[in-house]
């Protein structure tokens, strides 16, 4: 195999299986912006360090950008247009919206994605477990506060058998 | 305030699910038929003269579809500023010379970004370098390299001035002579930026009708649009510069980049859609950061701590070119003297050219490195005098009504209530003796508290000076808003929706935005200076006022009564006396094109403030009127400090302010957090560090923005001193930007409660601390 | 930034893998989670022709206390690290190296493995080529002069990973193999501690174990990093402690491992007595200051300057005996 060969690859993304002729140096962000513009995730710095381009990978939060598409085969990938059904939000969508969590909304879809895996994995999470699971997320408009303010709702629904 | 449905509420974001889903499309996201990947290539020199570009082999490599240089422009030049005074002084692409790392020299535009990056690499440029100053000081003296001219009028033997801002008022010499105490304290800022997700991008497409299609994260398209029609020789209405949503500005994205207008060039070259979209590295290197500030302060106080007279000095690194710098020097004026009396001042402020990066606004604009110094000194008067830093403002606050040295009022003024406000909320008399306590003791961990005061403008004159928005009602009463401003997080198009909804008592869910298009939308005064909400919102208000009326204008011939007899609910028009004589909105609509020769009801508004002044003050002299509208701030920081690493940790801001009143507080509450969140950031982990003129951490990894577990807890005063009504314009003021300057004091002081320790150089990095309290330890073995 | 072309390898097994070492005579870069590697791509610090990804060897993942020994599978992910209940009862210094390390969103691709076979760093030397194309290319990039230190003869470059100044401390041992041959070296030996090339492995082998003898009764372990955001950042400092006491609970003896002191980890053993009094001496920890810094580099190539990260070594290590016996 030399390095001028594309590779024949199978992704599922959104429970959706897709095939592609890719070289094996695209990252899985470049693949889910360009081929499949799916563009709800996306580019911030490239390096692994903003959060931005955050998906889920069988349900954990991983940097795209720094993630090899080829290397996604076999598993599921989560972006964040697959988290609302049709016009019907996500019930962690809904509580970013409520309480004021989005402001220029490019930390948003990564920082969803985020909150979304914590919750599926602790319902009750404390103050400092939310601020550590999005730690690897950076904001620069909301300071954060109503973004763990809206998490926080989501715990409480969840109790609240919503 | 009256009964209102939707203004002064909590409405969520009109943006939100658009946002949430990931549907929302920023400038980074668009893609056209055909579109090429563009990109720039930058000096890697700090000053040097370009003897000759090739870009034949560039040209010539398979995928590039055009190069550019400056040979393919008008060699116009742009400014930040453009007056006669302080003309454009900046070609969009280098012509013979470069003066700062990182200046565009040229363009490529290719099939993919590999083949870009090679293009860029095949460009061979010769070079003679020039000598260089980093040092904004060393750059005023008399044997420093020249960058530019010094400003013809400014007489100071000083070299490489952009420009100069001078305003004084009473008798300095006698003042200082009366005066119980005279401080004299200097301090530094580093250079912080803007940090915004998402990177600079912009898309341009040069059809075959000669349109140039613009899209790019900006901060307000018509500015945009003037700029690049003037540098690229095309007439305004063939520029069209189009919606996207904004990953953040902050004001970073306000001037012309050159990025915007090689996109452009290279677009008109080949005919086809170019994307340039910077990668982070680039977003330090080759766009425009935080105007840096020296404050020299020197003032004199009365016995009971009121201000007698200041005189300031300050000096700004512009970088390489005049940017906003000679804006920067005349704001820090401002910012001194709109919130404390200061019956004599001088004031002088120097924008200085050196080979750095070009500055530019950013949140704040020199209001955080002007209240640093003002609030810092205040604290050390009061200590030296005796008095707690909560009663030194409050004497020296002004109040509401007084008028100010360039003649405006600061009307309805909060400050003092402010102060008082977040003094008794935060206990700070209490605390602030506790912590002068612990002090003395050997515990490892301190606690101190701290506050700071701001007083902000909104809404001045500035390109172009005015918002108009039309409102036009569709069949079934539901309603178009068609707006210029550009939502660039701050939920403008939400605020200008409540408006709408309330005005024609419609659901806010009922208003459709149309917005920030220069073709299809009205002309727009831009996402800075905190305008927009006020005068946009202004605009919006009329524009459905203006419709309102014609409803009922309508409404009252087809039910034969009186206008005033008339009232509105529910999307129906009723008699106030006699209810079941009513007609729907919808119904007048069909009426009024009936009977009003088509018109379907389309209502225009229009807002400018200072109608009395024919431009902004001078920012030279700082003579002239500036604003109708001061908001004002105090806010208390509490910190705990690790004496024994030098580790700062902001545990909870407290903001009182007089925002006038809260359009929407939830997002007034989103915009305090942001701002006690930069401010953190500037005062504890930011700092770009540069070293010859080149940015040596050029990454969010290096360049420290807090992350959430660096939250800070907040916490909320309103100070009301205006109202929504509907009979005539309303008052809000600025909070997009101010929050920050009160932070950065706050911390200042708090840090100094706790230790002891006076920095005067942010950002405080724990070895800064530690040098401090060593310094205290020596000085007590003494 | 477009990482360059290369060919990808993906074989099923371990012997697979070491025989693709072995004929492309360690040409190939191994590719475990990524976070290290492809950064480095991105940035033009590597451009290797051919990359070898392990993620379908599943023999390298796993964590087995086995004889009382705590083997590791090089590809075992740090989040799978993170929830191990045998980690958190046993091995604390590892388990809060893990947790100090990068951020969240890291553990679930970044391998025990790759974090200790992590790169050396610099401000001047992790930039991109275009940076770096701007100024003579440091020694650690192949050229002869040093960035950091004007003048400087050798590579200042830091090692930062996290988990290695734990798992010396907990006197780890590897297993590193190639093509027929299998061999086990202290954690410490697989480091140079030159900034140009941190490692003694040759390029044909491959990193495959962590081997952790349970430690014994009356020992137990911290780990305690500095830096400046509580998340994200790679370390200014960190100290790794494994304490042992007697049966009044008082110190025995300690051995310190420093992190991001220099091109490789540095451990430092102390006596009780000197430990004992330093952690009664208000100022700088005693005599035990000046030894903690000898063998240590720190310069101003991180975030703060080699001043203070010096004077703060016996703060963090004074920290990490606090935590430890906690």
């Amino acid at each position: 195999m030399n390095k001028s060969q594309k590779q024949l690859i199978s992704l599922k993304i959104n429970g959706q299986e897709y095939e592609f002729a890719i070289h094996p140096n695209r990252t899985l962000l470049e693949v889910l912006r360009e081929d499949l513009m799916l563009t709800g995730t996306k580019e911030g710095c490239d390096d692994g360090v903003c959060g931005t381009c955050t998906v889920l990978l069988n349900g954990a939060p991983i940097r795209s950008c720094l993630y090899l598409a080829i290397e996604a085969q076999g598993k599921e990938v989560t972006t964040i247009e697959g988290l609302a059904e049709g016009e019907k939000l996500h019930p962690i969508q809904q509580a970013f919206i409520e309480h004021g969590a989005i402001q220029c909304g490019y930390c948003s879809p990564g920082m969803i994605l985020t909150s979304k895996a914590l919750l599926d994995s602790n319902s009750m999470p404390t103050e400092h477990d939310i601020k550590l699971a999005i730690s690897g997320n950076f904001c620069r408009c909301t300071g954060y506060n109503k973004i763990v303010t809206a998490i926080k709702a989501c715990c409480q629904n969840a109790v609240g058998g919503h | 305030m009256e009964d209102l449905l939707y203004v002064g509420k909590s409405i969520p974001r009109k943006d939100g699910p658009a946002k949430a889903t990931g549907r929302a499309e920023y400038t980074v996201d668009v893609s056209l038929p055909g579109m090429l990947i563009g990109k720039v290539l930058r000096s890697p020199y700090p000053h040097a003269r370009i003897l000759n570009i090739d870009t034949s082999k560039a040209e010539k490599l398979k995928g590039v579809k055009a190069v550019v240089t400056a040979a393919d422009s008008l060699k116009i030049k742009h400014g930040f500023v453009e007056t006669p005074r302080y003309p454009a002084d900046q070609y969009p692409i280098a012509v013979d010379r470069v003066r700062h790392v990182g200046e565009e020299i040229a363009g490529v535009a290719a099939v993919d970004e590999y083949t870009a990056e090679e293009a860029l690499s095949l460009i061979e440029i010769e070079w003679e370098e020039l000598p260089v100053v980093f040092d904004v000081e060393d750059a005023m003296k008399q044997d420093a390299p020249e960058i530019h001219p010094s400003h013809e009028r400014v007489n100071e033997p000083y070299h490489n001035i952009g420009g100069k801002t001078a305003n004084s008022w009473g008798d300095m010499e006698d003042a200082f002579t009366k005066s119980y105490l005279v401080r004299e304290d200097k301090y530094y800022c580093q250079i912080r930026t803007h940090a915004y997700m998402e990177p600079q991008a912009t898309v341009a497409h040069f059809d075959y009708s000669g349109k140039l299609n613009v899209w790019t994260s900006s901060m307000g398209v018509f500015l945009k649009r003037a700029k690049l029609a003037r540098t690229l020789g095309l007439p305004y209405g063939s520029v069209r510069v189009r919606k996207t949503y904004v990953g953040g500005a902050f004001g970073g994205k306000i001037d012309l980049f050159s990025h915007e207008y090689i996109a452009a060039l290279l677009s008109m070259k080949c005919h086809q859609p170019v994307k340039i979209v910077y990668s982070r590295e680039e977003v330090f290197k080759g766009s425009r950061h935080a105007q840096p500030l020296i404050v020299e302060l020197k003032t004199g106080v009365a016995k009971d701590g009121t201000i007698v007279a200041q005189q300031i000095k300050t000096i700004n690194d512009s970088g390489a070119y005049r940017g906003s710098g000679v804006v920067v020097i005349f704001l820090a004026w401002g910012f001194a003297m709109a919130p404390y009396r200061v019956p004599n001042m001088r004031y002088e402020g120097y924008s200085v050219y050196t080979n750095n990066l070009v500055h530019c606004p950013q949140r704040g604009h020199g209001a955080p490195k002007m209240r640093l110094a003002v609030e810092s000194q205040l604290d050390m008067i009061a200590e030296e005098l005796g008095i707690d830093p909560v009663e030194i403002r409050l004497r020296n606050a002004r109040r509401p009504g007084e008028l100010l040295p360039n003649g405006d009022s600061v009307k309805n003024f909060g400050l003092i209530e402010c102060i008082n406000e977040v003094a008794k909320s935060t206990d700070f008399i209490n605390k602030y003796g506790a912590a002068k306590r612990e002090r003395e003791k050997d515990s490892k961990i301190k606690h101190g508290i701290g506050i700071g005061v701001c007083a902000y403008m909104g809404g001045s004159l500035i390109y172009p000076n005015s918002s108009s928005v039309i409102v036009k009602m569709n069949d079934d009463a539901s309603v178009s808003l068609i707006t210029g401003a550009i939502d660039i997080g701050q939920g403008a198009e939400t605020v200008l929706s409540q408006i709408v909804a309330e005005e024609l008592g419609i659901p806010v869910e009922e208003v459709q935005v149309d917005a920030a298009d220069t073709e299809t939308t009205t002309v727009d005064i831009g996402s800075w200076i905190s305008g927009l909400t006020w005068v946009t919102g202004n605009a919006a208000k009329k524009a459905a006022a203006h419709a309102m009326k014609k409803l009922l204008d309508v409404a009252a011939e087809k039910l034969k009564e009186n206008a005033d007899d008339l009232a509105v609910r529910n999307k129906e028009i009723f008699v106030k006396h006699s209810p079941d004589k009513k007609i729907t909105y919808a119904q007048a609509i069909a009426a009024s094109i009936e009977k009003n020769k088509g018109d379907s009801v389309i209502g225009e508004g229009h807002f400018r403030t200072m109608k009395e002044e024919p431009t902004h003050p001078s920012l030279a002299t700082a003579k002239g009127r500036w604003t109708e509208n001061y908001s004002c701030y105090a806010q208390v920081a509490e910190v705990e400090v690790d004496t024994e690493t030098g580790i700062v940790k902001v545990l909870k801001v407290t903001t009182a302010h007089d925002c006038g009143f809260p359009l929407n507080p939830m997002l007034v509450e989103g915009q305090i957090d942001g701002q006690v969140s930069m401010g953190q950031g500037q005062v504890l982990l930011e700092e770009l560090r540069i070293e010859k003129g080149c940015i040596i951490n050029p990454s969010l990894l290096e360049y420290k923005i807090p992350c959430a577990l660096d939250m800070v807890e907040t916490a909320y005063i309103d100070v009301i001193t205006e109202k929504y009504s509907k009979d005539h314009h309303y008052n809000s003021k600025e909070v997009g930007e101010g929050y920050v300057a009160g932070v950065v004091a706050a911390v200042a002081n708090a840090v100094y409660d706790a230790t002891g320790v006076r920095l005067k150089q942010t950002p405080f990095f724990p070895n800064k601390v530690m040098n401090g309290l060593e310094q205290i330890q020596k000085k007590k073995a003494r | 930034m477009r990482i360059p072309y290369f060919a990808y390898l993906t074989p099923s097994t371990l012997e697979e893998a070491l025989s693709i070492l072995n004929d492309y005579n360690g040409s190939v870069r191994v590719l475990a989670g990524g976070t290290d590697l492809i950064p480095i791509m991105k940035y033009g610090l590597d451009a290797p022709e051919t990359i070898m990804s392990l993620k379908n060897i599943t023999s390298l993942s796993g964590i087995k206390l086995e004889n009382k020994e705590l083997h590791i599978g090089t590809m075992t992910s740090l989040a799978d690290l993170l929830s191990s209940r045998i980690i958190i009862d046993n091995f604390r210094a590892l388990h809060q190296a893990v947790a100090a390390a990068a951020a969240p969103p890291i553990w679930n691709v970044a391998t025990v493995g790759g974090n200790i076979c992590q790169n050396s760093r610099c401000f001047y030397y992790n930039q991109s080529k275009t940076w770096r194309l701007e100024r003579p290319p440091c020694l650690k990039a192949g050229g002869n002069i040093c960035h950091a230190v004007p003048k400087g003869k050798k590579c200042f470059s830091v090692y930062s990973g996290d988990l290695a100044p734990a798992l010396i401390a907990l006197k780890s041992s590897v297993s590193v193999e190639r093509k027929g041959i299998y061999r086990i070296l202290t954690l410490q030996d697989i480091f140079s501690g030159k900034g140009t090339a941190p490692f003694t492995l040759e390029k044909e082998e491959l990193l495959t174990s962590v081997i952790i003898p349970l430690p014994d009764k009356g020992t137990c372990s911290s780990y305690v990093k500095m830096r400046l955001r509580p998340s994200v950042d790679y370390p200014l400092l960190s100290v790794a402690t494994s304490v042992s006491l007697d049966g009044a609970r008082k110190i025995k003896e300690a051995t310190f491992v420093l992190g991001a002191v220099g091109p490789a980890p540095v451990v430092v053993a102390a006596s009780g007595q000197l430990l004992r009094k330093g952690m009664e001496d208000t100022d700088d920890f005693g005599a035990l200051g000046e030894i903690l810094r000898k063998g240590t580099q720190m310069v101003d190539n991180l975030a703060l300057p080699g001043s203070y990260r010096r004077k703060m070594l016996p703060v963090f290590a004074k920290k990490a005996i606090q935590v430890a016996i906690e």
